[in-house]
């Protein structure tokens, strides 16, 4: 009896590992740092920009399992004219983790299909329950070096 | 697994050993792990990552597979008249199997949890065979390392975490020694299991074990096709050290 009330217990194990990390995510953001590090075409950094306090991003997801969610932002678009990430989060409208919440994920979803396009995926650097950094490269398309690296450093928070 | 599961799986454990007798025993464990992580099928894909059709002529490093790893575990078990019943965690992550490119390492790393009940008997105090039941997951982390950059994103097409998870067997061999209420152990055991597909990297709308398996052919990445999908089996062998603390246990006195 012990052993099979033990193996139901255990059959929940492992599923839960991106949806643990949504509900950690969701919420409100102030994207308090973005750096964009540019490098030359042997991938070595030559310059980076900083720009600070561009605004809100809210993530939200529904309790029904799925992978998703939606998210609606306040950001600085003249501030962040230069950002990929920025124009990423534009042509996207839902989000969601990958497994083991390493991978942030943007998409965009044909309501009339019900189809789901994967956007973008962002290196999650950290995520706590107050902070979260994220991180995306670009590689140069003709050598294949790193060509340029972004960095969204997001604190918990309405203001 | 979350914390509020485990809570209950130990819960559960230590009520069934509130009921005991008092001639039953009670220890727990804890040891470092060494593990051959057998994944023969990621070779196939390890041969065809490597025809310079693919990787091009300029590679510093062809990739080659790693197996072997290193990790822990702990658990506990209860013991009555030589029976012994037990509840184990362990994780074993491999060194990381990579190519070097002049832009950077190409890595894949396997990761492996357990979750296992164990039923074992223990001969002269000394010798326990045993045999487990395990749920046990599989990750495949794919990243690329732009010299100290590493990213998992969609710069490159096979980056993500790949993962899942199956139920196993595992038979073992563990030899401990009791020094009054504590001990060293040295365990073996050999898991077995079908074989399963890894999947699940990129996917916004599904569960992480249905969509975007990892492939055998890196040309189909992406492709979501499940019949060119990397399909490994669960047959690991591991060897394991640790310290065992004899909470009340006959073999302590």
């Amino acid at each position: 009896m012990l052993p099979a009330l033990l193996l139901v217990i255990l059959s929940s194990c492992f599923k839960d590992e991106p949806k643990k990390e949504m509900r950690k995510a969701a919420g409100s953001w102030r994207v308090e740092l973005v750096t964009i590090h540019n490098n030359d075409s042997l991938g070595n950094e030559i310059t980076s920009t900083e720009i600070s306090e561009v605004g809100m991003l809210l993530l939200t997801h529904d309790d029904e399992f799925m992978y998703e969610g939606t998210f609606s932002y306040s950001l600085d678009g003249n501030a962040l004219s230069g950002s990929s990430m920025y124009s990423l989060f534009s042509a996207s409208d839902i989000w969601g983790f990958g497994v083991d919440g390493k991978t942030f994920n943007l998409g965009s979803n044909d309501g009339s299909t019900g189809y789901t396009t994967h956007v973008a995926g962002f290196t999650v650097l950290k995520l706590t329950r107050r902070k979260m950094e994220l991180q995306y490269v670009h590689v140069h398309p003709v050598t294949g070096n790193l060509d340029y690296r972004e960095e969204w450093l997001l604190k918990r928070g309405t203001h | 697994m979350s914390t509020s599961n485990k809570l209950y799986a130990l819960l559960i454990f230590l009520c069934s050993t509130a009921t005991a007798s008092a001639q039953d025993g009670f220890s727990v464990f804890a040891g470092g792990t060494a593990s051959r992580l057998r994944f023969p099928d990621f070779q196939q894909f390890v041969d065809k990552y490597n025809d310079p059709a693919y990787i091009g002529t300029d590679v510093e490093k062809p990739l080659s597979f790693q197996p072997f790893g290193f990790g822990y575990e702990a658990g506990l078990y209860w013991r009555g008249a030589g029976v012994t019943m037990g509840l184990g965690y362990s994780k074993t992550k491999t060194l990381p199997s990579y190519a070097t490119l002049p832009e950077g390492d190409r890595c894949f790393q396997f990761s492996n949890w357990n979750y296992s009940i164990l039923f074992g008997y223990h001969i002269a105090k000394i010798i326990m065979p045993y045999a487990t039941f395990a749920f046990s997951a599989c990750h495949i982390d794919a990243y690329f390392d732009y010299h100290g950059v590493k990213s998992y994103g969609s710069d490159k097409v096979l980056n993500g975490v790949y993962t899942s998870w199956k139920g196993i067997g595992t038979i073992g061999l563990r030899f401990e020694k009791c020094f009054g209420r504590w001990g060293p152990y040295v365990d073996f055991n050999y898991a077995f299991g079908k074989k399963v597909y890894l999947g699940g990297s990129f996917d916004l709308t599904t569960n992480s074990t249905e969509d975007d398996f990892f492939p055998t052919d890196p040309n189909a990445a992406g492709t979501y096709d499940v019949d060119g999908a990397l399909h490994e089996s669960y047959r690991n062998m591991r060897l394991s050290a640790g310290v065992v603390i004899y909470i009340f246990d006959p073999l302590a006195e």
